[in-house]
This record gives C-alpha cells, structure tokens and sequence, in this order.
C-alpha cells in the first residue's frame, strides 16, 4: 500500500503534474482502493477549512509586507551600516552580506526577496574590492536563506499550521539557530579568507564617527522586527495581528520615505496575491489527502512499516535529513514541505522528538534546498544579479562551503536539541 | 481573448491584493484600540481568513496564465519538445480534473450552508454562503481559465505551433522564476535612479 502510494507520487510527479494537483490524484485514488466512503465528496469542505484558516493568514500578509519593503528601500542603508560594522575581519564585506541579510531576514519572511535585495546592493562591491566572485556570491546565496530561520518567517507558520505547532513557540525556536548559522556562515567565511588569503579583497577601514553616522540604517528593521515578532510577546497580538501590523508599517515606511506610489502598491498587491495563490492550491490540496491518509489509516501503516525496519530514532531522523536534502535539490521548497510534512512530522513525534525542534530542523533543510543545484533558488537569483559573464557553477561552488555550515548546525541542533527548544521552554 | 481574459484576471488580483491591504489596516486599528481602548472588536481576525480564502481563489488565473503554479520539471526537461508540450497539456487537463471536481464540491458546500442559512459562530454572524459564494466564483473564473488555455493549447499543439503553445502552457523552470525575482528588484533600481 505505502509502496504503491509512493510510486504513484514520483510518478505523477515526475510527469511535471502541478503538485497541487499531484496530492488531490493521489487522495483520490487511495480513498478509491483503501476507503469504503466517497471521500472525494468531502473536499469541498475541507478545502473551504483550510483556505479560510486563521492562522495562515500570516502568509499572505509576510508576503505583502516583504514585497512593500523590498520597494521602500531600507536595504541600502541597512547594508550600508553593515560595512562599516563588519568589513575589518579577515573576509571583509561578505560578512556585511550575511550580516544585512541576518538583520533584513529578521524583518523578511522570504528568502528569495532577502537574497535579491541584499544582492543587488552587495553586487557593485565585489569587483570594486576585488574579492574572488565564488565566495562572495555564495555568502549572498546563503546569507539569503536566513529569512525564513529566523523570526518571522512564512515556513515556520506553514510548518505550525501543518502539524498544529503554536507559532510563537517555533519563532522563539528559531532564534538562536539563525544567529548561530548566520555565526557559522561568518566563520566559514573567515576561514576560508585566512586558509585562502587570494578570495579575500582589499580590506577597508573606518573610524568610529564613520561607523556611528550609518546607524540609523539599522533603524527600520529593528522597528519592524519589534512590531511584526515584539508584539507577540507582549502580549499585544496574535502572530496573525502580528503579521498584519507589519503590513500596515512597511506601507508607512515605505511611505514616509516617498517610495509610495499606485504603481509600486498595484505591483506589490498583484506579486502576493500571485505567491498566495500559488502556495494556497498546494496547501488546500495538501489538506485533502491529509484527510485522506488520515481517515485510511495510512499514517499508521507508514508508522508500522517504519517500527518495522528497527531503526533505531537518530537512524531514522538521518535517514529522513538525507531524504529532504535529495529531494530539496527537485523540488520546489514551499512545495516540498507542505506535500511532506504531514506525513513526516506525526512519525518523527510518534519516535519522540519534539514538534518544535523538527520545524527547526526541517526550515534549515528548506534553506539547504535553496543553495543546492539544480533546482536551488537563490543560486538563480545570486546568478542573475551578476552584470560579468561568469558561469552559475562559480555560485554553486561558492555555496557548497554554506551547505557544509548548515549540515553542522543539523549535527549540532541533533546533538544539543537546547539550541532551539531553550528560549520556548524558558518562556512557557 | 487570451489578452482580455489575462487583462482581467490582473485586474481581479490586484484587486484581491488591495482587499488584503485594507485587512491588514483593518485588522492593525483593531489591535490598536484594543491596546489603548480597550475595546475588544475581534471582526478582524474573522474577516481577514475569509479575505484569503476569496483572494487565494480569485488569484489562481492569473497565477496559472503567468503558469505560476509549481510543477517539477527535473525528468520533463529531458523530453524532446513536442512530447515535452503534449505533457504539459496533460499536466494541464489533470490540473483542470481537480479544479473542477473542487469546483462542484465548493459549489455543494455553498448550496448547503445558503439552504441552512449557516451563520457563522462569532459576534458578527457573517452568513457563511456570502464568502463561500465568493470563493466559489473565484474557483469557477479558474475552470474557465483552465478550460480557455487548454482548448488554445490543444489547437496550437495541433497546428503545430510549438512556440505558442510552450507560450500558453509550458513549465516555468527556477530559472524563469528567478529572472522574474531580478526583474522586479531590478525595476525598483531603476525608479530610484530616475528619482535622484
């Protein structure tokens, strides 16, 4: 039975069938074997519950707001700032390029948009400084993918409504994983810059007034973290008024610095709605077979066959890590997770891992998935930001050092859990 | 057709973006007089999960005309072309399967809660038929998309023409994604250099 679900999966799949489409075929072909009820009558139901599902609303609005403050500007003087702070350690502004992104993916929840945006502001310094273009573009790649590690961030909220995690738990989770990756990057960075010295460029000195002027650069992001992730804790809003609120301030940010026009509003309306639709089909589709599975009982059976290989729980997890860094290279990463998760993520409790720490676990795989050929996101972005003719496997070699860094914190995150279930548990 | 039909669809989803936009402020007074008035309201959070339901539904087209949706293309690529494109009519039609399928269940689930008159269990009472009526709607303008773009790409496929159909129905690798990413931030670049 799992065997043929699965084949059915790759197949359907592999003949480039949207995966929204994908999961709704496949629950219907498994509730016509394995169901004596006309369970395809249900999904209208179920597509309604989960189309209209409150805390998912944060998505759309995440999307919106990044999309507004990738217009407003703030980037520059947030990148600006990071220069000054970062550039005297050996690797010099590639450490601005993961710390802007660190700081920008704090108030981003994509990591598409943090990479872009990031990037073309970083990209005129490469050649002006003259650091060797594989590891600069790298840092950018993965610099990027911290916008959905840490707070707030589209996947963890996908991932919570998924597996019925609470939101503010996952954020807290997220925090010192992401700084402990974005530390890792800038020592991955370092070392290289010091085993390598030729990928370093010309390293670039200012004096403390310098570095004083640009802080107000840094202003808008920490603002908005305070309104989009601060307010929660506060007690002032759920993480759905959060992600509101966030909306509601990057239009005045973007406002307040005159970038506010119909045309810019008309651009970043259509670009979220676009994104919404595209990862709503999928979740709404994703419900339904989720329904499908769990009314035919295959949740158990898949749980059965995986008691029945006598892997031990640490087996299992590597064996699923292994999984999702195979498939991140095909797949889509929203895609990915919101077809896999429902499925995973009860198995992986049931072997008595945390809830929480898995949606940490799986977001860094997300972002592996991001920096890995051939299907990798921001490995295009990085590339097609590049005004020289140089070739995307520079970026992907200049990437793979960032994938090592993240399989470290995967290692770490398995062997001290702490490191993203302290702050929930310390705030419960 | 296909240029007035797209025209429009754009114009339902920047519409829909403008009816999250205005959620957002919606939902943001709320939680501010909330804070300093004490008043509790709690309409926004209600509202603002139909709003996306309706959006999600009504932005589907536009998505699939600007062929948004995510398909994986890591074997298809392979294909020489013209199998390549017969797939993506396929991937097409089996889209169109299950949009119709949800298409009449939403339209049963409509039925029922307007024949009970279902209101919802909140303060505001919303009778539930009036967004599942939208949301329906949204779903029925994506089957006649989905059916206008097979019936043109099924023509262009016969003709011959390969370049309209892959135009019409073919898969957007990251590659394409990516470049629309670029183009975007590109674009804001631009405004600020003709701003200074």
């Amino acid at each position: 039975m799992i065997g043929v679900a699965l084949s059915l999966l790759g197949l359907l799949i592999a003949l480039s069938l949207p995966i929204g489409a994908v999961l709704v075929v496949l629950g219907l072909i498994l509730s016509g074997f394995y169901s004596t009820f006309p369970l395809w009558r249900a999904i209208g139901e179920t597509s309604w519950n989960a189309a209209t599902d409150t805390v998912i609303v944060c998505v759309p609005m995440f999307i919106l707001m990044g999309e507004l403050l990738l217009r407003s500007g703030i980037a520059d003087g947030l990148y600006t700032a990071m220069v000054r702070w970062l550039s005297w350690v050996p690797g010099g502004i590639m450490h601005a390029n993961v710390g802007a992104a660190t700081l920008f993916a704090a108030t981003s929840g994509s990591s598409a948009a943090t990479a872009a945006t990031i990037g073309t502001v970083a990209m005129p310094e490469m050649k002006r400084y003259g650091y060797d273009s594989r590891l600069f573009l790298g840092s950018i790649a993965a610099g990027g993918t911290l916008g959905i590690l840490i707070p707030p961030s589209i996947n963890l909220v996908v991932y919570g409504v998924l597996t019925q995690t609470s939101i503010p738990k996952l954020y807290l989770a997220g925090f010192l994983p992401g700084f402990l990756l974005s530390a890792l990057f800038m020592t991955t960075i370092m070392l290289g810059c010091t085993l390598f010295p030729h990928l370093d460029g010309q390293r670039r000195k200012f004096d403390l007034r310098e570095a004083i002027q640009v802080l107000p650069g840094i202003v808008p992001p920490v603002a908005l973290f305070l309104i989009v992730v601060g307010t929660i804790y506060a007690g002032i809003a759920t993480p759905t008024e959060a992600s509101s609120l966030g909306v509601v301030a990057a239009l005045i940010l973007a406002a307040v610095r005159g970038r506010l026009t119909w045309s810019v509003l008309a651009t970043a309306c259509e670009g979220t709605v676009r994104t919404t639709s595209m990862i709503m089909l999928i979740f709404v589709a994703a419900f339904f077979l989720n329904f499908v599975i769990a009314t035919t009982g295959l949740t158990r059976v898949l749980n059965d066959v995986i008691v029945h290989l006598g892997w031990t729980p640490l087996q299992t997890m590597i064996a699923i890590i292994i999984f999702y860094l195979i498939l991140g290279c095909f797949m889509e990463t929203m895609a990915m997770m919101i077809t896999t998760i429902p499925v995973i993520a009860p198995l992986v409790v049931s072997m008595g891992y945390d809830s929480v720490w898995f949606g940490i676990v799986i977001v860094v795989l997300v972002e592996a998935a991001m920096i890995t050929p051939p299907v990798g996101v921001n490995l295009y972005i990085v590339h097609g930001i590049r005004r020289d003719s140089g070739s995307l496997n520079e970026v992907i070699a200049g990437a793979s050092p960032f994938v090592l860094a993240m399989c470290i914190l995967l290692g770490l995150l398995i062997a001290f859990p702490d490191i993203a279930l302290f702050l929930p548990k310390t705030f419960e | 057709m296909i240029a007035s039909v797209t025209r429009l669809a754009r114009l339902v989803t920047v519409a829909a973006g403008f009816a999250l936009l205005a959620t957002a402020i919606l939902v943001s007074v709320e939680v501010i007089v909330r804070r300093f008035f004490l008043i509790s309201l709690n309409a926004g959070s209600e509202i603002s999960s139909y709003v996306l339901g309706i959006v999600a539904s009504w932005g589907l087209s536009y998505t699939l005309l600007l062929r948004g949706h995510v398909r994986v293309d890591a074997l298809v690529r392979h294909f020489p072309e013209r199998v390549r494109l017969w797939i993506d009519l396929f991937a097409l039609l089996g889209l169109g399967l299950v949009a119709v399928l949800l298409l009449i269940q939403g339209f049963v689930t409509f039925l029922a809660s307007w024949s009970m008159d279902a209101h919802s269990m909140t303060p505001l009472q919303i009778p539930i038929w009036i967004p599942q009526g939208l949301w329906v709607l949204g779903l029925a303008f994506f089957v006649f998309v989905l059916g206008m773009l097979a019936v043109f790409a099924g023509m262009a496929l016969l003709r011959g023409d390969y370049r309209k159909s892959q135009q019409l129905i073919g898969i957007q690798g990251v590659e394409d994604e990516a470049a629309e990413a670029l183009a975007d931030v590109r674009a804001i670049t631009e405004a600020e250099g003709a701003r200074q």
